[in-house]
């Protein structure tokens, strides 16, 4: 299979990423396609193809300096294709975006803020309760850097519901920090 | 203005949490160790591939293994003939001649210690630079020249630039330095060694453009004169320069 990726790729700088990144991340992206896919070997191979011709698509945008972000995003990528072959995520995408969010009142003042001691516990523990679609997006957007029109490249959606997501989730965030007497 | 800064702060917030959630999230992953034998990359593909990376750098490298080959190639057989050919009393003859030839468009001026007598060049160890030169006087000028500047090259360099309404100039450039050769191209020019004060002199000079140059020694510099102006004028210019 790893022939095949080379043979689409042009330049020999793209060659040398492919490689280091099915070499390093092709474990890692088959075991994150089976959280999805639970015992099914001919899928999560299916998922790791799909997320390696996405990762090729969009290989300027992967910083293999940094192995963690590296890892991070092609984890994403396996688990997005996992779930679509899931055939899970458009069902949920549609029931999520429809989903009224409470808007929440704002504190505009940032001399207001206050930061706890707690506050990132209390913010990673709601990053666990949010929904996968908006934590894969969170993830791209603050640990990739990626800007919202290259997150919709990658997941495939529109830049919209990308928009739309993050706002979400950063309302659902705010709001859990709120919880705790904690104004952002 | 306050939302845009509290979007940053939070921002901020959140992708330090999103970090801490990934390294969480990174710890509970199996090592790569257990991942590789839970789900193996076909190393028999890997190194298909990794010899398919060296073979597409090796094809980019080809024409310029080919060149180098070429080159070496050629190199050889240049070194063999002129080997060959050296043996070859006719080309012995006709490298003489061309190198002879070579040498009659060329004089070689040469003022370093050893090619001068011992009582015209000034033995002492110290290097004089031409601050010194203000000592010198140039005693004549052609009527008409007016002195526009003087520059110091170098610590070792000074030179006098002389020049006159119709465009004539004459330059003086004195130079410290011990030593001083030079190869000049005497092809346009004829060039005669004639004496200045006593001390040797090497004038080149074209009649018909009316231009020439005088290179000579005393006892501490070694002087150039280049000038559009008569022979005899030059090298008048030259012996009053004391």
């Amino acid at each position: 299979m790893i022939s095949y990726y080379l043979s689409i790729v042009e330049t020999e700088e793209d060659r040398e990423k492919v490689t280091y990144i099915y070499e390093n991340f092709y474990s890692f992206m088959a075991y994150t396609a089976k959280q999805v896919l639970k015992n099914n070997d001919c899928q999560i191979e299916d998922a790791v193809h799909a997320a390696m011709l996405k990762i090729i698509e969009n290989l300027d945008l992967i910083d293999l300096s940094d192995p963690q972000r590296a890892k991070n995003f092609c984890g994403v990528i396996a688990k997005n294709k996992a779930k679509d072959m899931c055939k899970l995520k458009d069902n949920q995408s549609i029931s999520m975006d429809n989903e009224i969010v409470q808007t929440l009142e704002d504190k505009n003042d940032p001399t207001e803020i206050v930061i706890r001691k707690d506050t990132y516990e209390i913010i990673v523990k709601a990053i666990y309760s949010l929904n996968d679609s908006y934590r894969d997006i969170c993830l791209l957007k603050y640990i990739n850097g990626l800007k919202e029109r290259e997150i919709a490249l990658i997941l495939d959606l529109p830049p919209k519901t990308v928009n739309v997501r993050i706002f979400r989730a950063r309302q659902i965030l705010k709001k859990a920090l709120r919880e705790e007497n904690i104004y952002v | 203005m306050y939302r845009n800064m509290t979007d940053d702060i939070f921002d901020g917030i959140l992708k330090t949490a999103f970090e801490e959630y990934l390294e969480k999230e990174l710890e509970k992953v199996p090592s790569d160790e257990e991942l590789a034998e839970m789900y193996p990359v076909s190393q028999k593909s890997l190194k298909k591939a990794q010899r398919r990376l060296k073979e597409i750098k090796f094809r980019k490298s080809l024409p310029l293994l080919y060149l180098q080959r070429a080159a070496v190639v050629v190199l050889v057989c240049v070194t063999v003939c002129f080997g060959v050919f050296i043996t070859s009393e006719k080309v012995r003859a006709a490298i003489v001649d061309t190198v002879v030839e070579w040498f009659d468009e060329y004089v070689k001026i040469d003022f370093s210690k050893d090619s001068t007598d011992e009582d015209t060049v000034d033995n002492s160890e110290e290097t004089t630079t031409t601050a010194e030169a203000d000592s010198l006087e140039i005693g004549y000028i052609p009527e008409g020249f007016e002195l526009t500047s003087i520059i110091d090259e170098t610590d070792y360099t000074r030179r006098y630039m002389y020049t006159s309404p119709s465009g004539d100039y004459i330059m003086i450039g004195i130079y410290s330095l011990e030593s001083v050769q030079a190869s000049v191209d005497i092809e346009l020019s004829e060039y005669e060694k004639i004496s200045v004060n006593g001390n040797d002199a090497y004038l080149l000079y074209n009649k018909e453009e009316r231009c020439g140059s005088l290179t000579f020694r005393n006892n501490r510099y070694t002087m150039f004169i280049s000038c559009i102006l008569d022979k005899t004028e030059l090298i008048k210019v030259a012996e009053n320069i004391k």
